[in-house]
């Protein structure tokens, strides 16, 4: 591979915890500090761009597939907020085909496409889907493609398994050239107790956590709107939350192999944070509960 | 009636705790299948392998009205070859997978394909093979399978082949065998019985068909013959049929099992019809069973001793052979090889299970330290074994021959040759005969240089034969 065009991060995470709301509003927040962004959705559910494109169609770079037709650039992109460059990989209707291969499969093409040496991008942000099932999802930190993962995760325990699982796989390939861990972001934070109990996940897998965002009702009005946060409400704090979060991935190339807990280790560890959390709900008051 | 339930049946290893590596006398293979557990064994190298789907396709093959699909990427049409090779004409076809049917499903690629197929040949049956790419992928079958059988009134039945849930290629007959069943056998337990024999044939030499085939008639017995060179109706024939006798006790017996334990049809065990002695014995087996003892007696004294005026003088005797044959067919030549009057150096058999145990034990009693070598395709172990035995004779498929030759010894291909019933066992003599008088084609191929080091050959046998660590 010729020399890489642009910085490549990975974001992961659970379904549903906020990825593609969270990469699509660093993407516009990149953009609108003048950078040139291409946001990849590799999520057979396709819809990590409709925020910056006003939720207009656009086809998946697996729907274009095909030996003989000849794919272009515009076929599988759509222009978004801020000029961001919106690429769905697609995948199988679900219950049939192999969306793990359907990631590989994309992302070749767009290699073959030269997207990156067409677009010559400063960013390029992977959405990746939920938790590393397989070698599939795994290809975006695989190969060298990306440079760095991150992952978003709640307080919810589910979400910090996943995050663990992604530590493994991070953890397996960075020796041999794939993506090192950039940390942890926190999202959806509600309960009082959350930034704590992320804080001592990211701390016992030895990364950090580079940014809470709050669980906020912006969110979800700017998205029945079809537009980020930083496109809809542009002076409100939960823009300038996720413009923080913009910052630290420009500014700090600060990366970790991380060390996930076995699975001992983490029942063991979400046991303790169950009676803690127990605690401070039933009244009981430590020194050390001071979350 | 949970017997076909599943999608394929249990693997052999699993159902016969089928060994496909192993080595030793026959007094511990004996032993160790006496007792209830027994430990896989693994190769740690190997030099080549079959799969189940050439096995599957086989079995499919033998159905002449059908149409067989291979759901897969190109190259498991090489799987295909196999049907030329065997000498079917049945017709063949590959769905050509390419990357994105293996990522959005092949579904339509395969409705598609079976639709014009049926257009264009009208087939009475269409078969759909898988593959270990259809497999993992989990590829909807099923839907299409249920689909058209309804809105073309075709039977279409699903192979589910993965090439990886058992490690022995014969596995792939009994997959083949259990969607035959399952999808053309109806669940009629009482279905009215007639008078026919299912001849139970799979993968047999044409002439060992008929030779069989020929010898019942002579009894008066009418015969179904499935699966090979059959048709669907007379596999459906097969429920109703009064009992089952088989060309071999190991190919087709979860078609034998399944059609005495669910329909109720009678399976005679018995070994192959090999020899003077095991055709009478074969004959008799039936005979016995349908009242007719007689009858097959009178035959078998007659066909003795027209074999005995042809062999004549001839006799093995002081002969030693090596015997590398699929396991049935190499125990049964083994009880004819000593009927001739000759001695038996060793056995390379494809797989040892439950089915091998009564042979076993009456090895053991007669010939304790008679090696055994267990093995499909490992010619590089067989050819140390053959160097340190250094046999008189080799009978072999045609696999590798030419490797064994090399060593100078003289070698009987039975891969084109018929050997069942008396006549068998007149053409295997013959050909053994010029065999050992032509040795100088052999020993001048010794000079040849081995393709082996010797520091393989100062190895163990079972150097790369290990047991499985769980
Ligand atoms: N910080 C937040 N505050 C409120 N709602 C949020 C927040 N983050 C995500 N959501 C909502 O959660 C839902 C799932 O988010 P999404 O980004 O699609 O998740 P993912 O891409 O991880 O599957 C969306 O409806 C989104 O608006
Ligand atoms: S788990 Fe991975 S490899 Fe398996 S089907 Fe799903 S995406 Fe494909
Ligand atoms: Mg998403």
């Amino acid at each position: 591979m010729s020399k890489k065009i642009g910085k490549h991060i990975a974001i992961y995470g659970k379904g549903g915890i906020g990825k593609s709301t969270t990469t699509s509003n660093i993407s516009a927040a990149l953009a609108e500090s003048g950078y040139r962004v291409i946001q990849i959705g590799c999520d057979p559910k396709s819809d990590s761009t409709t925020i910056l494109r006003g939720g207009n169609d656009l086809p998946t770079v697996l729907d274009t597939l095909r030996e003989q037709s000849k794919v272009r650039i515009e076929d599988i992109s759509a222009v978004g907020f801020g000029g961001v460059l919106c690429i769905e990989a697609g995948g199988p209707v679900p219950g049939v085909g192999c969306a793990g291969r359907g990631i590989n499969a994309a992302v070749e093409l767009l290699q073959e496409l030269k997207i990156f040496e067409e677009f010559k991008p400063d960013f390029v942000l992977y959405d990746v889907l939920g938790d590393v099932v397989c070698g599939g999802f795994a290809v975006p930190i695989r190969d060298g493609l990306a440079d760095r993962a991150f992952v978003v995760t709640s307080s919810d325990f589910m979400a910090i398994f996943a995050a663990n699982n992604l530590f493994k796989a991070v953890n397996k390939y960075a020796l041999s050239g794939g993506a090192r861990l950039g940390g942890v972001i926190a999202n959806s934070i509600l309960a009082a107790y959350a930034p704590a109990l992320i804080d001592d996940f990211a701390a016992k897998t030895g990364t950090q956590v580079i940014g809470y965002v709050p669980r906020s009702l912006v969110v979800a009005q700017s998205e029945l709107y079809g537009k980020t946060v930083i496109e809809s409400v542009p002076q409100s704090e939960q823009a300038q939350v996720y413009r923080k979060l913009a910052k630290y991935i420009d500014e700090n190339e600060d990366s970790v192999i991380p060390k996930p807990l076995n699975s001992p280790e983490l029942k063991k560890w979400a046991r303790e944070w169950g009676d803690r959390i127990f605690e401070v709900e039933t009244g009981v008051v430590h020194e050390m509960a001071s979350i | 009636m949970s017997l076909l339930r599943a999608k394929a049946p249990r693997s052999r290893e699993k159902r016969l705790d089928t060994l496909g590596a192993w080595l030793g006398p026959v007094s511990a293979a004996s032993t160790e299948f006496a007792g209830d557990e027994i430990a896989q064994r693994i190769r740690t190298f190997a030099q080549s392998s079959n799969d189940d789907l050439l096995y599957a396709l086989r079995i499919l093959a033998g159905i002449r009205d059908s149409v067989t699909i291979i759901h897969g990427p190109r190259g498991c049409a090489a799987a295909g070859l196999y049907h030329i090779a065997a000498g079917c004409n049945t017709r063949w076809f590959v769905t050509n997978l390419d990357e994105r049917d293996t990522i959005m499903g092949a579904d339509r690629k395969l409705r598609k394909s079976v639709v014009a197929l049926y257009r264009r040949y009208h087939p009475a049956v269409v078969f759909i093979v898988g593959n270990p790419v259809i497999a993992i992928n989990n590829d909807d079958i099923q839907s299409v399978v249920e689909e058209l059988h309804e809105e073309l009134e075709l039977p279409i039945v699903p192979v589910y082949v993965t090439g990886f849930s058992s490690q022995n290629a014969v596995s792939g007959y009994d997959t083949a065998l259990h969607s035959l069943l399952k999808y053309l056998s109806g669940n009629s337990a009482t279905a009215l019985k007639n008078e026919r024999i299912n001849l139970l044939s799979v993968a047999e030499h044409p002439q060992d068909r008929k030779d069989a085939q020929n010898l019942l008639k002579q009894l008066g017995i009418g015969l179904n013959v499935i699966p090979d060179d059959s048709t669907i109706d007379q596999f459906r024939l097969a429920v109703s049929a009064r009992a089952s006798i088989p060309l071999s006790p190991d190919a087709p017996e979860y078609l034998g099992a399944i059609l005495d334990k669910k329909y109720g049809v009678p399976l005679i065990n018995v070994l192959r019809p090999v020899g003077v002695e095991g055709t009478g014995r074969w004959l008799k087996s039936i005979a016995t069973f349908l009242g007719n003892e007689e009858a097959a007696e009178e035959l078998h004294e007659i066909k003795s001793a027209e074999i005995a005026l042809q062999l004549g003088d001839f006799s093995l005797k002081g002969i030693k052979t090596y015997i590398s044959l699929s396991s049935a067919n190499a125990f049964s030549v083994l009880d004819l090889l000593e009927e001739l009057g000759g001695e038996v150096a060793g056995l390379t058999i494809t797989h040892l299970d439950r089915l091998h145990v009564g042979h076993l034990n009456e090895l053991a009693l007669r010939n304790p330290s008679l090696q055994i070598h267990v093995s499909d395709g490992q010619a590089f172990e067989e050819i140390s074994i053959l160097r340190k035995l250094a046999p008189d004779l080799y009978l072999g498929d045609a696999t590798h021959l030419g490797q064994v030759a090399r060593l100078g010894i003289p070698v009987v291909s039975l891969e084109s040759l018929a050997i069942v019933g008396y006549s068998g066992v007149v053409r295997l003599a013959r050909r053994i005969k010029t065999a050992l008088a032509n040795s100088s084609y052999g020993l001048s191929l010794a000079k040849v240089n081995s393709p082996y080091q010797d520091a393989w050959f100062r190895r163990s046998h079972n150097w790369h034969i290990k047991q499985e660590v769980k």
